[in-house]
């Protein structure tokens, strides 16, 4: 079986291993915070959209208003 | 004295004689009959060292014994005389108007004299006075420019709202703090998507290093 054999590693390779795993580790830990930071970008993203739509709501109401007042004084 | 004080004196002389003569006093006696209406009360007498004329001969109507009536004629009174003018037609004339009276030219005094309001016809009911407008009579082409004029004065006041809220919408649009802190958002988020994207490939690049050093490939 496979399972069964020994593998045998040089000591340098082991440590080095260990250190990319740490430094692995430490990569996802920032790409977890980018992410973070992407998310809540993504959420004032979102409460600026929010207030985009109000606004451009706004503005078609005020555009509708133009358009009413144009066609009463045709 | 001169020639003309002279004639005056003989004229005042003249005067008083004249009017001593034509008032006599009164009747004496029987003072329960009734006087005359025409009867003028005597003149004051100052001067009593004056002689009293002799008083004329006068008629005593028969049944009246003891109480003579005098007559004596009145002085004529002057009155004024009043021009009868035929008014136009459809007007009232100043006799017609109520509360008109006749002036009394008793003892008049001027300033007793007061003046009376008279409100004649014409003044109760004035007649309408014909205005005519100070601009020139407008013809058809002329009205339909001011009514077009009026209208476009209308759409100018639309159109200052029109303008008002477009610019409201572009300054929404363009400066507005919403599209800066949007386009922040968006520039912060690229740069975070940016550093996500390296960590990957630096893990992606650290496990390839793990297995080219583990299996030796």
């Amino acid at each position: 079986m496979a399972e069964d054999k020994t593998v045998f590693i040089k000591v340098d390779d082991y440590e080095k291993i260990i250190s990319k795993v740490k430094t692995l580790n430490q990569h996802l830990q920032k790409a977890r915070e980018q992410l973070a930071l992407i998310k809540d970008l993504k959420r004032d993203e979102d409460a600026e959209i929010l207030d985009w739509d109000k606004e451009l709501e706004t503005m078609s109401q005020k555009v509708e208003f133009i358009t009413e007042t144009m066609s009463k004084q045709a | 004295m001169g020639f003309l004080d002279t004639v005056k004196g003989v004229f005042s002389k003249s005067s008083q004689q004249r009017q001593q003569k034509t008032l006599p006093p009164p009747p004496m006696g029987n003072l329960g009959a009734p006087y005359s209406e025409e009867i003028v009360p005597p003149p004051k007498v100052t001067d009593f060292d004056e002689e009293i004329p002799e008083l004329p001969d006068l008629e005593i109507p028969e049944g009246v014994e003891g109480s003579p009536r005098v007559s004596v004629p009145t002085p004529p009174i002057p009155r004024p005389k009043s021009k009868v003018v035929p008014p136009p037609q459809g007007q009232e004339t100043l006799d017609e108007v109520p509360g008109e009276t006749e002036p009394e030219w008793g003892d008049v005094n001027i300033s007793d004299i007061s003046f009376q309001k008279i409100e004649t016809s014409k003044l109760k009911n004035p007649e309408p006075v014909e205005t005519k407008p100070h601009f020139p009579v407008i013809s058809e082409p002329v009205q339909l420019t001011y009514v077009s004029s009026g209208q476009e004065y209308i759409r100018e006041f639309a159109f200052m709202h029109i303008m008002k809220n477009l610019k409201e919408v572009q300054t929404s649009v363009s400066g507005s703090k919403h599209s800066g802190k949007l386009s922040r958002l968006d520039e912060q988020r690229q740069a975070a998507v940016g550093e996500f994207r390296k960590e990957l490939k630096t893990i992606f690049e650290t496990l390839e290093e793990i297995d080219k050093i583990a299996f030796k490939r």
